[in-house]
């Protein structure tokens, strides 16, 4: 569902965020991606997303490139950044009902599903009310039933858990579990690498822009866990480095 | 007192200063100072050309403190109308509240930090604007050192009248948008409300100015004399008399401590009553519309627009002028045409070609377009996920802006061109204008959005009144004007003033065709490039 192939993406000033990127996320799919402050995660995820410009590489989602045809890609992917700022000037409804006009989702259709979104994350109380009166948490909801209403082929998310409460954090892993069930692809990128060992099928480290280390969570975890394969990794990599 | 300093220091700076991380140039992009330079030498300008025409008239009926009033009047009102949404978004809407609030300073100095940084702006603007009306006092009055030296001490304190109203209807309006439905077209017909009376007393001073009449010391009389601050100031000055001079002083720094002593009491709590925006949890899932992804786009533009005072209200000041304009010369065209019959015929050649430079003003004072890709801001991201191709997203915005200002075009032209007298040709001719200049302000504005984008603007407000993009293209469109008057006198000799016009009509089309093939190249490739 996801292809980075060769990615690199430097940045005006030369800073190289990222440094010859190869991942694949297959369809069905929830993949974890985790590393350091400053390693390249959202420098990816939005490049995969076609939000950041890059030269170097490709990124095909569902074979559609998101350099030669970005409007195919972006069709069947959907986006939450880690803070998602909204139109304030909008209602949470105005925000949804805008969304999916750009998504072209049939009216029957975005009735049940905002309906079945909003309800589950008790949002559908609030949605008549502007964007510019709600907390943290009920933007990041908005912003999510946003993106669950597309039924994406591939949901990329950065740091989706920050700022959710215990009850939406546990919808949100039953419906990244469903949406995966109906054929979908999740990437996300997290710093609670709990939540990553439990619920991701793959886990990709990266550091400094590099991977570091990927495959399926069970075998780049093995006996230990995580948090203590992810230092190590990082510790090792320091080690490789002054050498 | 460093502590307070500091905090003066970056608030000034906050309102002015913006800084561009570009990384080749390393340099903050001082559009605001920028803005600020420009509306000094507005002001100049402003105050230059009234000062004059009015002190000839009132000279001889010795009446020079008439002028002075009447500067101060329109001082106080200048600033106000600049400073009134800053106070809204930056004095109690600004970001930086929380973290100026948490640090060990006195609510009162962060408060009196950020109304000194608005007084020091209305200052620089009281200046200009009294500079001109001294020299022409000096000129008509023979007036001396003493009338000078008043003048700079009434120049410091004058500017704390509008920044005491500033902050007071700022905290109204703030108000007004976190407590009330609709708020924005309430805050939007107020200020309109506001603008209206400001535009009529205007168009009132300008048709009494250029028609000479001495009796126009009654009428300005009644217009400035309730406002005892300007009279005692004008008296203070004409006396010379330290004792008006005094009550003038106290009016302005008395109403200002007051003001700003009783918003410090209460700043804390103000701020927390206007950050807890209530949401409403009641609303119930209705059948819901579907559009195409074009009108979600046009219509998000449009809500933007009619939604966000600010931006309206100084996008749609060029509208509301050539559509209060036009009903005005419409109104009474008799009074109009009555005046106009009067000019030389030589002078009467120019009516069409001055009113196309009034018409052109006015559309280029209402570019919705020069900010709008500013004002996605952190939100870009939306625009830039959509499966929508960049030519959609840029003819929803372009569309929003020739919505703004076609109507106000294709009504206020005509009614205006009847009213004065005009020919039928050259009524389609200046309308033709209008529409031409307005495809070009709006295609240009988007142009210049895009070299100069504003995404890390702490509120609208800045990017609406103080971004690059937006000065260049209000003030850049002035010296456009000046370059369309000059060729407008090169071909009307050969061409005649209709032909002419339209000439100029047919050269802003050519631009707004080589606009619109720059925005599908390299237009699209630099909307891509935003984010990184």
């Amino acid at each position: 569902m996801l292809e980075i192939r060769h990615f690199s993406k430097t940045y005006s000033g030369g800073k190289r965020a990222v440094d010859d990127l190869n991942l694949t996320v297959e369809a069905g799919s929830i993949y974890g991606f985790i590393g350091h402050n400053g390693a390249g995660k959202t420098t990816t995820l939005r490049s995969a997303a076609g939000i950041l410009g890059f030269e170097e590489g490709d990124i095909l989602i569902d074979g559609h490139s998101v350099k030669g045809e970005p409007v195919a890609a972006k069709q069947v992917t959907a986006f939450i950044p880690d803070n998602p700022d909204l139109y304030d000037f909008l209602t949470g409804i105005g925000y949804l009902t805008f969304i999916a006009d750009l998504y072209g989702i049939p009216k029957e259709q975005r009735q049940t599903l905002i309906a079945k979104y909003g309800d589950a994350f008790e949002l559908t109380g609030a949605l008549g009310s502007p964007v510019a009166g709600y907390s943290h948490g009920m933007k990041q909801k908005l912003a999510l039933i946003s993106a669950l209403i597309r039924q994406p082929k591939l949901l990329i998310l950065d740091e989706p858990f920050v700022g959710l409460d215990p009850l939406a954090s546990h919808l949100l892993k039953g419906y990244l579990h469903e949406l995966c069930q109906a054929g979908s692809a999740v990437f996300f990128s997290t710093h609670v690498l709990e939540v990553a060992q439990k619920l991701c099928d793959h886990i990709a480290i990266i550091k400094d822009g590099r991977l570091i280390e990927s495959g399926r969570t069970a075998d780049v975890v093995g006996n230990s866990s995580l948090e203590d394969v992810f230092l190590e990794l990082a510790q090792q990599d320091g080690e490789n480095g002054e050498a | 007192m460093k502590k307070f300093f500091a905090l003066l220091n970056v608030s000034f700076r906050g309102m002015l200063l913006s800084a561009n991380p570009s990384s080749k140039a390393k340099r903050k992009a001082a559009s605001g100072v920028g803005f600020l330079a420009l509306m000094c030498l507005l002001m100049l300008y402003l105050g230059g050309v009234y000062s004059f025409a009015f002190g000839a008239i009132l000279a001889p009926l010795g009446r020079l403190d008439l002028l002075l009033s009447l500067m101060g009047l329109m001082d106080v009102a200048m600033c106000f109308f600049f400073g009134v949404m800053s106070s809204s978004g930056f004095v109690f809407g600004g970001k930086d509240n929380d973290i100026l609030l948490s640090m060990p300073v006195s609510a009162f100095s962060v408060l009196l930090s950020k109304v000194l940084a608005l007084y020091l702006e209305n200052f620089a603007f009281t200046l200009f604007l009294l500079l001109p009306a001294g020299a022409a006092c000096v000129y008509f009055g023979s007036l001396g050192a003493a009338f000078v030296l008043l003048l700079l001490l009434a120049a410091v304190l004058l500017p704390l009248l509008p920044t005491a109203l500033c902050l007071l209807l700022g905290f109204l309006f703030s108000l007004l948008q976190t407590r009330v439905r609709h708020r924005a077209l309430i805050t939007n017909l107020l200020y309109i409300l506001f603008f209206a009376a400001v535009m009529l007393l205007s168009f009132g001073m300008s048709f009494s100015m250029s028609s000479g009449d001495p009796s126009i010391a009654g009428p300005l009389d009644a217009a400035t004399g309730w406002a005892l601050p300007v009279v005692w100031m004008a008296k203070a000055l004409t006396g010379p008399s330290l004792g008006w001079m005094l009550a003038f002083a106290l009016s302005c720094a008395g109403s200002f401590l007051l003001v700003v002593w009783v918003f410090s009491l209460f700043y804390k709590s103000i701020l927390t009553h206007l950050t807890s925006v209530q949401v409403r949890h009641d609303y119930k899932l209705t059948a819901l519309k579907s559009g195409s992804a074009f009108s979600a786009l046009y219509r998000k533009e449009l809500r933007r627009i009619f939604g966000t005072p600010t931006y309206l209200m100084n996008t749609g000041v060029g509208a509301l002028l050539l559509l209060g304009g036009g009903i005005y010369a419409f109104v009474s065209g008799g009074d109009i045409s009555a005046v106009l019959s009067q000019l030389p015929p030589q002078m009467g050649d120019m009516i069409a070609p001055a009113l196309a430079l009034v018409l052109c003003f006015c559309v280029t004072l209402s570019s919705s377009t020069s900010a709008c890709i500013s004002l996605e801001g952190n939100r870009l991201w939306i625009l830039r996920e959509a499966p929508v191709p960049v030519d959609t997203i840029f003819f929803a915005k372009i569309l929003a802006g020739l919505t703004l200002m076609l109507p106000a075009v294709l009504i206020g032209v005509p009614l205006g061109a009847y009213g004065c007298g005009l020919s039928l040709p050259s009524a389609l001719v200046l309308t033709l204008l209008g529409v031409a200049a307005t495809f070009f302000t709006v295609l240009e504005g988007l142009v210049l959005n895009l070299i100069w984008p504003k995404l890390d603007a702490v509120n609208d407000t800045v990017v609406v009144k103080r971004s690059m993009s937006v000065s260049v293209q209000v003030f850049g469109s002035f010296g456009l004007l000046a370059v369309g008057a000059g060729l407008y006198y090169l071909l009307s000799a050969p061409l005649g003033s209709t032909a002419a016009l339209a000439c100029l009509a047919a050269l802003l089309v050519l631009f707004s065709l080589l606009f619109t093939v720059l925005l599908r190249g390299w237009g699209r490739r630099s909307f891509e490039a935003l984010c990184g």
